[in-house]
Order: C-alpha cells, then structure tokens, then sequence
C-alpha cells in the first residue's frame, strides 16, 4: 500500500492507486466537471438517460408566434439556445429554453416571475439584456440579446490570451458584474462559457442570476440543485463551505480564476505560480489575479470596479492601488480616519504655536492651518497610495505611517534650510565673525548705537544663507532626480516616480523662494546693485 | 476476486439500476452481488472510521453484506426515494447499532455464506483516506466518489483492452488530468510515436468516454434519471471539499 501524497496541483491528499493509474481523485473529478461531466451532448448513448433534449424547432413554432426560430445554436444539459427573429422587430434575438421542471425547482412560477423580472432591470453594455421570460406550452423560456461571436471557452481554446487582449476584455466583464452587484444581483457562475464575446470585441457577461435560479427555492447549500452549477475550479470556496455567506465576492473569485486563466491558459489549482511566471504578463497583475483569488473574501477585492482599476493602472504601468481595499469595513474606516485624523493634528499642533507667536493674527493663522493640513493630507494620500508595499503591511504598521509622515514633513521642510542654519551658526561664532560683532550678538539689541551696526552683519550673513541654502535645495534635488532611491531611503514610502515628484517639487521650491528671498536679501544689504 | 477487477464483469445489469436490482424477485443476486462488491470499500471506511479495529470492521462489513444479499435488510430503507449510496449508508447504521447490542458471536455470519470481497486490499487500506479530519459521512462520499471513480476507470481500461489498446491507454491515463508532474504531452507522442496533436486528441477522448462512464456508473445507484447530476455534484462537491 502507497503512503498517502499530498497533490502538487490541488493540495489534496490522496493514495496513489493503480486503479486510478496514481491520479488524484479529486483533479481527475474537476477535469471531468469541467469537460462537461453532466453536460456533454456528444457523450450521451442510448443507455445513458436523457436528460434535457432540445426541443425540435417545429416543436416549440407554435408556442413563439411572434418569433422565427432559425437554428438551434447550442444546449447543455439544463437548457437549449435557438437563434430566432422577432417579426415586429425585425431583429435577431436567443431564445433560450429551459426544461419544465425548472418552474418547480425554481419554486414555482411566481419566484421565476420575480428572478427573471429582476435579471430584465439589468441593462448594461457588459450583460447579455434579458427581454422577456415566462412560461410556453411546457417550457420555460427567457428571450435574450442575440451575441454574433463565439463564447471565451472557445475563444481560449486550450491556450491563453495575450495580456493586452485580457486587459480589453477584463474591464468590460468588471463593469457589468460591477453594475449588477450594484443592483444586488450575483450572477455565482461565472466561467469562461458564460462570458461571450460580440463582433467589436466587447465581452458580455450571459446566464446573470440563472445559477440561482436553477437552485431549489429556500435551499441553502450548493449541493442540492438540480444540476451542476458551475465547475469546481470557478467556484469560490465559501460557496461550497459556508454557501449561507456567499455574496458579490463570489463572483470576484471566479473572476479571478478567469482572469488567471485567460493569461495563463491553465487553472490556479494547487500551489499555483503566479501568472508573470507562466506568461508574458505583468509582474504587477500578479498582485491582482493573487487578490482576486484570495480563499478569504475579506482579503479579496471588494468591488469589480478595484479589480479593473488595479489591472488597468498594472497594465498602464501606474502603480495605483487603493490603499483600503481588501480590508474589512472597519479597519478600513479606522485608516481613512487615522490618515485624516493624523493631519488634522498636524495642522492643530501647527496653527497653535503659529497662534501663540503672533497674536493678534488670526486669519493669517487659520490660512497657514489650512495650508498645513491640505500638504499633510495630501502628502500621507500620495505615499500611502504609492507605496506598493503598503498591501502587505500589518495593520499595526498602517497606523504608524502617518506618524511616520510626519516625521518626514518635519525632514522635507528642514532639509533645504540645513545652510542657512548652518550660515547663521557660523556668523555667530567668533571665528568667522568680527569680535566687534559677536559681542554685540551676545548682549541686549534694545541699544540704539548698536543696532545700526547690527543690521548690515544680519543682512549680510542671511543673504549668504539663503544663497547657500538655495544651492544646496538645488544640488539635492539633482541628486534626488538621479538617484531616486536617495528618496526612498529619506521617505520610506516614496519610491520611483514619486521621488522624482519630490525633487521636481524641491527645484521649483528653491528657484521660486529661496533664490528670489536671497537677491533681496542681498540687494538690501547693499552687496549687489541694480543697474 | 479482486475487487478492482469486477465492474468490467457488470455488463449483465448495467441498463439496471440499483432500486430494479433489489427489488427483483430472483436472479438479480449477482447483480446485486456485483454491485455489492463494487461499493463495499466506502462503507469499511466508514466502519473503520466508526472506531472499529480492523478485524472488528471486516466482520461487520462481511455480515452486512451477507445479510443484504439475503435481502433481510431492505425494510431499513425507503429504497424508491433514495440513492444506493444513501441507502447502504443508512442500512449500515442501523445494522452497526442493532449488531452492537447483539451477540457477538451471533454477528459472525451465522453460517450464512460471505460476499467474497478481498479485504486483504482493505485491510491496509484501514490507513484508508490520509483525510482524518474529515466526519465519518463526509469520508465516507469521498471514499464513494473515488469509488465511482475507479469503477469507471477499470471499465475504460478494459474497454480500451478490449479494442486492443490497452498499452496505450496505460500511457495515456497519466495525461488525464492536468499535472504538474506528469509527463508531456510531447513526451508522450514520441513513446508513442504519434504526433503532440493526435495525443492530445486522444486523451481529450478518453476523457469525454470516462465523463460518461461516471454517469452511468452513478446512474446505476440513484433512482431516477432527474438524480444523476444532483448526485455527481455531490460527488464532486465530496472530492473539492478538502480534509
């Protein structure tokens, strides 16, 4: 007897037995499922039952006056598609045909009647549109938007899509499984063979809600439908553990799954690698695929909308990524809290000791507050938002950031006036000062006599200063601009593109203020002329 | 009689479905023995996984499946309603609780004549599924998926033997599923001296026959045919659901 293996592609372990020629029941299950195990029409013998056959088109003529039925386009074992023409629309719809029963497994007339009037209020470019639905002579019947072009599954084939042809396609499916779990609709089986794919190129996501819809009213679990819904592979795995919890999030797995599947042409089972390793796509789409497809819904995404988002920013080389997602509803408050909160400090703090130095300045005050907090704020949102490691922090690491920034704030704004304290110092030291004035530096500047004297050697000395100072911004934001990771170093978040940012800022700052500051200084003290 | 052999031998029922089995008046006990012995596996699991010791739950499996053949235990359950799988099981508890006040002595066959199935591959096989953490009933679909499984597996070999391409379904079964570690297909289409294409078609083939091979091999233990994909997704749903 084998020892029992763990499975290198879904985990699960097994025994290794010659009368499964060593293959892993559970993979060997899921390849079937997913090959149309209940489905698959051309595997059906006379013995093997029946199950749902496509009624024949002179069958169903009768009861669809006001259609044409042209050809029957597919069928799988729960419903059969017709391509067919509306006579007073002059256009071609699918009439899709679903078996009697499923009035009864759906709970009745009435629950179908409410489902299907729910799916109808679906209108968006990313769903196939739902037009009518009811009951005809003994089927069941929904009358949809006729696609012209083949289904994803077919489209895949056995192989995967290039990244650019996945990121034409991803946000299409984003928006309109965003736009229906806006109108609390999940579809819970999305899978290649339910995204088709039109003649301009543009997905549409079919079958919205017909998942649920087949599952007996009331039933709570997964298992007890009347057919298989979905495959293993798509399904997410609260649908099957906790099938009470499942919500929107679902669909997100499957998205996930799909998506993994559309770059890599293989499914994410097992300790799967991440989809830059199989294919040519994007070291920063792996981030996405690996969130969508995160076993906790909590650690998902929580929206279609962030999923696009993120793999369009992945894909355009923005590394924007929302810096609350995958965090439960509470934390996240408590973050937009703390990042807003800790600026909201800063400026209090700031305004404060402004106040207690110029009374009597209020306005002035509440301007320079306001300043503050809008830089502050900004500041925190950019690098928070920038920093690609920010995902992977702890939550404990979260809320020091924004103390963290502010340390940073304090660095960025004393960094280009380090010469200038440094002049100052230096004027005041009996080295690099007359003696005449260094005394007088040491004693009272109330004395009139003095203070003449006194004006000329502090002009002088911050004229210096703010030159230095000046060239000194000047040469760090050069250096800055060269070297990024000089930024990194001084602000841990700032990386790459936001670096530059920074020195961008730093240059214009110095040519802007200090330069300017400087001249004057210097014209005032006499030591420059103007023509 | 080795166990893994017997489904290929099931030609004689295999339009039949277990509730026709059973209630048959007579002649049907080879059917019923056949498919008996195809399914015992789950259900020694199951005892085994009841605390039983080994020795304990091949006496209970044998004297189960003793008694069942004489047909002293289809008043356990409604078998119209059911499926063989949800059958066998409840039949079995009951029996286990019942046994288990009775004499012990009593429970051993009491000279009625033993289904022959070989627990010398059970009995190793009480290590049985590495999932312990899984229940008793949840072990016990997946040990009736595998089951499935390998039933529908051994008459697609044979099916492949008897069309004479025996050697080379053994070089194709590896292919079935999607591994890692499993040999190419590349690889394979040069054993075989064929091309990449034609193996992957080939393969694609034994897929689709084995998907329909487990359907009719469920299909013999439910009772209608509105059943059978109710019951493969909960076959299924037993494989996916990880101990």
């Amino acid at each position: 007897m084998s020892d029992p293996v763990s499975c290198p592609d879904c985990g699960s372990q097994y025994h290794p037995k010659p009368s499964l020629k060593g293959l892993c029941p559970s993979c060997l299950m899921a390849q079937l499922a997913e090959e149309g195990l209940p489905e698959t029409a051309g595997a059906r013998t006379a013995r093997v039952p029946p199950g749902f056959q496509p009624p024949k088109i002179e069958e169903l003529a009768p009861h669809f006056p006001q259609l044409e039925i042209l050809e029957l386009v597919g069928h799988g074992g729960m419903s059969a598609v017709y391509k067919a023409r509306q006579k007073s629309l002059e256009r071609v719809v699918a009439l899709k045909i679903l078996p009697p029963e499923v009035a009864e497994i759906a709970g009745g007339a009435e629950r179908f009647a409410r489902e299907t009037r729910t799916l109808a209020r679906l209108n968006h470019p990313g769903i196939v549109a739902l037009y009518d639905a009811g009951e005809a002579g003994p089927w069941c019947f929904c009358l949809m938007e006729f696609v012209d072009g083949p289904n994803l599954r077919q489209y895949l084939g056995d192989g995967n899509l290039s990244p650019g042809e996945t990121i034409k396609l991803i946000p299409d499916i984003c928006d309109g499984l965003q736009y229906a779990h806006d109108q609390g609709v999940v579809h819970r089986d999305i899978k290649p063979a339910n995204i088709l794919l039109d003649g301009h190129g543009r997905a549409k996501i079919a079958d919205f809600g017909l998942a649920k819809l087949l599952r007996p009213a009331g039933s709570q679990t997964a298992t007890a439908t009347g057919r298989i819904v979905g495959t293993p592979h798509y399904i997410a795995p609260e649908q099957i553990e906790r099938p009470t919890e499942v919500d929107h999030r679902a669909d997100l797995y499957s998205l996930g799954v799909l998506l993994y599947e559309m770059l890599t042409g293989e499914l994410p089972v097992g300790d799967f690698d991440p989809p830059s390793r199989k294919s040519d796509s994007d070291l920063r789409m792996d981030a996405v695929v690996l969130r969508s497809l995160a076993k906790d819904p909590q650690r998902r995404y929580q929206q279609a909308r962030d999923v696009r988002d993120d793999l369009l920013s992945a894909a355009s080389g923005e590394p924007k990524m929302s810096a609350s997602m995958g965090r439960k509803s509470w934390e996240r408050l408590l973050l937009e809290f703390f990042l807003s909160g800790a600026s909201i400090m800063t400026a209090l703090f700031g305004g404060i000791a402004f106040v207690e130095s110029h009374k009597g300045d209020e306005v002035g005050c509440v301007v320079l507050g306001c300043i503050l907090w809008l830089l502050s704020f900004a500041l925190a949102r950019v690098n928070v938002g920038w920093s690609s490691r920010w995902r992977d922090l702890s939550m404990a690491q979260c809320l020091a950031t924004p103390i963290l920034l502010g340390g940073y704030l304090v660095i960025a704004v004393v960094l280009p006036l380090v010469p200038a304290a440094l002049v100052c110092g230096l004027a005041s030291v009996p080295l690099a000062a007359e003696v005449e004035y260094w005394q007088m530096v040491g004693q009272s500047f109330g004395e009139a006599e003095r203070s003449s004297m006194l004006t000329g050697y502090w002009l002088s000395t911050f004229g210096t200063a703010a030159l230095a100072s000046t060239v000194w911004t000047i040469l760090l934001a050069a250096v800055v601009w060269r070297w990024p990771s000089v930024c990194t170093l001084l602000f841990h978040p700032a990386e790459g593109d936001t670096a530059k940012a920074l020195a961008l800022t730093l240059g214009v700052f110095a040519v802007a203020f200090l330069l300017p500051a400087g001249c004057g200084l210097l014209y005032t003290a006499g030591l420059i002329h103007l023509p | 009689m080795a166990v893994h052999d017997t489904p290929g031998k099931r030609g004689r029922f295999d339009s039949t479905h277990w509730s026709l089995v059973l209630s048959a008046a007579s002649g049907s006990r080879h059917a019923l023995e056949e498919l008996c012995a195809a399914y015992w596996q789950p259900l020694y699991c199951y005892v085994r996984r009841m605390g039983y010791d080994s020795a304990d739950a091949q006496d209970l499996t044998q004297s189960f499946f003793a008694r069942l053949l004489q047909k002293q235990l289809l008043g356990f359950a409604d078998r119209e309603r059911g499926r063989f799988r949800t059958f066998l099981l409840t039949a079995l508890r009951r029996f286990v609780i019942n046994e288990w006040k009775r004499d012990r002595t009593d429970r051993r066959g009491g000279g009625r004549r033993a289904l022959s199935i070989n627990l010398d591959t059970a009995g190793n096989e009480g290590a049985l599924e590495p999932s312990h953490n899984l229940t008793p009933d949840a072990l016990f679909e997946r040990r009736w998926a595998i089951q499935v499984l390998e039933n529908s597996v051994a008459r697609l070999r044979q099916q492949q033997r008897a069309a004479e391409k025996g050697e080379r379904f053994d070089e194709l079964a590896p292919l079935l599923t999607p591994r890692a570690d499993a040999p190419s297909y590349k690889e394979t289409s040069q054993r075989l001296g064929t091309t990449t294409a034609a193996v992957k078609m080939a393969v694609s083939r034994l897929r689709k026959e084995l998907g329909r091979l487990v359907r009719e091999e469920v299909r013999k233990t439910v009772a209608s045919d509105m059943e059978v994909d109710d019951e493969l997704q909960r076959l299924i749903t037993a494989l996916h659901v990880k101990g």
